[in-house]
Order: C-alpha cells, then sequence, then structure tokens
C-alpha cells in the first residue's frame, strides 16, 4: 500500500510556481473546514494562507485569550476586529420589559472592552485596524424582534430571505402567527432592544495606537452615550475614519454630543441615521 | 415606520428645527475641514450645513467627498427651494477644491432622489445628475452655477434619470435604487435594512 501511494504522489513541487500560487489562492477562497491549518504545512503556504486567515477577525469575548496569544508576526495581517459581546438571556415576561440599563450587560460591556483595549495597547502601530463593536443577547432574536439581523452571521445575506421565508414564526405570544407579525412589540420591549449599554468606560481603559477606524454599525442597537464614545475615540489617538450608523431613538444624545464638538480629527467619517 | 425600517419611533424627540439642529450643522461644518470624505445621513440637513459653511467664509482644502440629506428634496417642495439648495451646494463647493463628489439625496415613503455631481479629473468631465422617483428639470441658473465650480477647462454635463416602477419601502430601498455611491452605508447593513424591510412587508 505504500509503495502505491508513493507512486502516485502529487508532484506539487514540479508544478510552476504561479501554478501553486492559484491552488493555493482558491483554497483560501473556498474557505473548506480546517484550511486555515494549511499554514502549517510549509512557508510557501503560510506566506498565502495566513494573510487570509487573520485579515478580518470576528471574535467573540471568549476568543479574547486566542487574541492576545496571537504571535507577533500575524498581529500586522489583522486588518479589521470585531468584538461581538453576548449579553445576558431573558426570558418571560422580562422581554416585555424596559431596561433601563442592566447591571449585569454594563459589567460584560466594560469587561469586554477593557480586555480588548488592553490586549491592544501592546500592538505596534502598522497599517490600517478597523475596530468594531457590537453587543447583543441571543433572547434579542427569539422573542419580538424574529426578523432582526443582530450579531455575526447575517455577513452572507444572498438567499436570507428566502431561508427566513421558509422558517414561518409562529409565536402569538410575541406577535408572530403563521410566519405573520400580527402585533408590533410595545414600547417597553423597544426600549430594552435600545437600552443604553453603559454609562461610562472603565477609567484603565489604555490607549490602543494600533487601530485607525472605528465602526458602529446598525446591527448594534444598544445606545453608547456620547461620553461613552468620547471616551472610546479618545483611547484612540490615531482614529482616521469613524462609521457610525445610528439608530433614531439615540439622535437627541447624538445631537448634544456633536454639538460641543467632540469629534477626533479625522479623515473620513460617516454618519447615517434611520 | 415602513419608511424608517421598522425603527421603533417613539415620538420621544419631535423633530423641529431646533438650535440643536443648527449647532450639529454648524459644528460637521467646521469639523468637515479636517475631512476628505463625509457622508451624513438624517442627522443634519443639507441646507443648514451649507448655510453655516457660507458663514464660516474659508476652504476645504481636503474633502473630496460629500454626502448629505435634505428634506428640501422632497416631491411636494417647492421647487425654487430645491434650486436655491442646489446654488447654495455649488457656492460650497466653490470652497472645495478636491471635491470629487457631492451628492444630496432624500427619501420618502414611496419617492426617493438624488442630485449627484461628479468630477473626473482624467478627462476633463463633470456632470450634474437627477435621478429620481419624480420629475425634475434643473434651471438654468442651477445648471450655471455648477458650471463655475468646475475648473476652467472642465466640460459639465447635465443628465437625468427618472426611477420607473421603483418600490421605495425603505431609505435601503432609496440608497439601492438611486445607486448612491459607496460610504453612505456599509454594503451589509444595507442589506440587512433592506431584508428587514421586506419581512416588515411581508407582514
Amino acid at each position: 500500500m505504500p509503495k502505491r501511494h508513493d507512486d502516485n504522489a502529487f508532484p506539487w513541487a514540479s508544478l510552476p510556481a504561479d501554478i501553486r500560487l492559484l491552488v493555493l489562492e482558491e483554497i483560501s477562497r473556498q474557505k473548506y473546514r480546517g484550511w486555515a491549518l494549511c499554514a502549517a504545512v510549509c512557508k510557501e503556504w503560510q506566506a498565502i494562507i495566513e494573510p487570509k486567515n487573520f485579515y478580518q477577525l470576528a471574535l467573540q469575548v471568549s476568543c479574547l485569550e486566542g487574541l492576545e496569544y496571537l504571535v507577533i508576526r500575524q498581529r500586522p495581517l489583522v486588518q479589521y476586529i470585531c468584538l461581538n459581546i453576548e449579553l445576558p438571556r431573558y426570558a418571560c415576561p422580562t422581554c416585555q420589559r424596559n431596561a433601563t440599563m442592566s447591571n449585569r450587560s454594563s459589567t460584560i460591556f466594560r469587561k469586554a472592552i477593557l480586555r480588548l483595549f488592553s490586549i491592544l495597547n501592546t500592538w505596534q502601530p502598522t497599517g490600517r485596524l478597523i475596530l468594531e463593536l457590537n453587543a447583543s443577547s441571543p433572547s434579542d432574536s427569539e422573542h419580538w424582534f424574529k426578523n432582526y439581523c443582530f450579531g455575526p452571521g447575517h455577513e452572507d445575506t444572498g438567499d436570507w430571505t428566502q431561508q427566513e421565508k421558509a422558517i414561518r414564526w409562529h409565536d402569538p405570544k410575541h406577535g408572530w402567527v403563521d410566519g405573520q407579525q400580527v402585533k408590533a412589540p410595545d414600547a417597553p420591549a423597544i426600549l430594552r432592544l435600545f437600552s443604553p449599554l453603559c454609562l461610562n468606560v472603565p477609567q484603565t481603559l489604555p490607549v490602543v495606537h494600533a487601530v485607525t477606524g472605528f465602526w458602529i454599525r446598525r446591527q448594534l442597537r444598544h445606545e453608547l452615550f456620547p461620553e461613552v464614545l468620547k471616551a472610546l475615540w479618545e483611547k484612540l489617538p490615531r482614529l482616521e475614519s469613524i462609521v457610525y450608523e445610528l439608530w433614531r431613538v439615540r439622535r437627541h444624545y447624538c445631537q448634544i454630543a456633536c454639538a460641543y464638538g467632540m469629534f477626533n480629527p479625522i479623515l473620513n467619517t460617516y454618519l447615517i441615521s434611520f | 415606520m415602513a419608511l424608517n425600517n421598522a425603527t421603533p419611533y417613539l415620538g420621544r424627540y419631535t423633530e423641529t428645527t431646533s438650535a440643536v439642529d443648527l449647532a450639529l450643522a454648524k459644528a460637521f461644518a467646521i469639523k468637515s475641514h479636517n475631512l476628505e470624505r463625509l457622508s451624513i445621513s438624517y442627522m443634519i440637513d443639507a441646507q443648514q450645513f451649507f448655510t453655516s459653511c457660507q458663514q464660516l467664509s474659508c476652504n476645504w482644502n481636503l474633502l473630496q467627498s460629500l454626502t448629505l440629506t435634505s428634506s428640501t428634496l422632497a416631491r411636494t417642495a417647492p421647487r425654487r427651494n430645491v434650486y436655491t439648495l442646489l446654488r447654495n451646494a455649488s457656492l460650497t463647493a466653490l470652497n472645495m477644491p478636491q471635491l470629487k463628489s457631492m451628492v444630496l439625496w432624500n427619501s420618502e415613503q414611496g419617492q426617493a432622489c438624488a442630485v449627484i455631481y461628479q468630477r473626473h479629473t482624467a478627462n476633463g468631465t463633470a456632470i450634474l445628475t437627477w435621478r429620481g422617483t419624480w420629475d425634475l428639470e434643473l434651471s438654468h441658473d442651477v445648471v450655471e452655477s455648477w458650471k463655475k465650480v468646475a475648473p476652467g477647462s472642465c466640460y459639465l454635463r447635465v443628465e437625468k434619470e427618472a426611477l420607473r416602477d421603483v418600490d421605495i419601502r425603505s431609505h435601503g430601498d432609496a440608497i439601492y435604487h438611486l445607486r448612491l455611491p459607496d460610504g453612505v452605508i456599509d454594503p451589509a447593513s444595507l442589506c440587512q435594512i433592506r431584508q428587514e424591510g421586506m419581512m416588515q412587508r411581508m407582514a
């Protein structure tokens, strides 16, 4: 058996370098399960696979340990980090009650950003690095807001509608009957979804020189007070761009923030308010 | 509700032109001196932004791309108000030597429009486009005022495109059908708005 294997061994090394490159590019494009392990094969494979593997990192709080031990060589490969902070679950009838600001959520959020900033504090500024913050509870989409996109997993939006149609949500208690939303959520349920995340950031939040861009996209429904944004941006002295997709329920606060001219000298920005 | 794409509007903050709105427009007008690209949708009104810019009377030497919304761009708005907005935009653009793109847009239930100015330095042309679900003839003085924005040898072409049979149920639909340039909204977020809007529609 080993003999046959040897005879038929694929003459990989005899292929021209540009053909090998094409194959490796295709492997990193298809991203089949375990593709990233190919980087461990040899330096040639590592040079192609690793930049594609580390280019964008979508992290849970539990992944932060892994980020901490990312070797220095790999750090400049990272150009985008999204931290998805999982907030506590909640049940009925809590889902119908307004949560002005949950202490537990606030603690989780503050601890998570402190951890993230502490790790990134050790990173040297290289090229571009975008930091996105997101926070949601798994329960958010399980009660009233079944049709909303919250955390990760909505990036590939190709046939989302077809999939969702096929689900045909049926949960009369939360206003969904046979795939149709027959009752809109009450104000307290909405306010829970958009409730502020925290009053302030930890005082010991370290400066991060590596980050050049800051994103809050619409998938983050929870409110961030202007003071919190200001405190975060003050810790990012190399910030060049801000993307802030703001929800209208937060508009009032943002107006105050902007009117007082708290923005850093940034080069590119866009804000959208729904 | 549908227009705001299921954004829960709780009626807590009334939308009137207030001192805060003006202060906000002014804050952005000042801040935009340091920016290369700025896109703000539904937070300040372009009209107020340009008024603030004219009061500042200085140059925006970095700004290459500016995208704003204005409630003046409404189907029912008097034409002369739209023309005033576009002339004010061009007067401000005179002080933006690097400007390559300016987009003013708006959407309401079932309606959307955009005025898009794009300068292509490579071939020395600039295009002023009206794109919308209704028809608007850009007046002679609007076109003349925009001709002054493009440097001497640059040729200004005026284009008009009517959007027919499009269903505008959210700002997301508007951004999509108006084919607004990149930077107005993140592409994944745009997909989310339209998808959530679609789910709302089915309901």
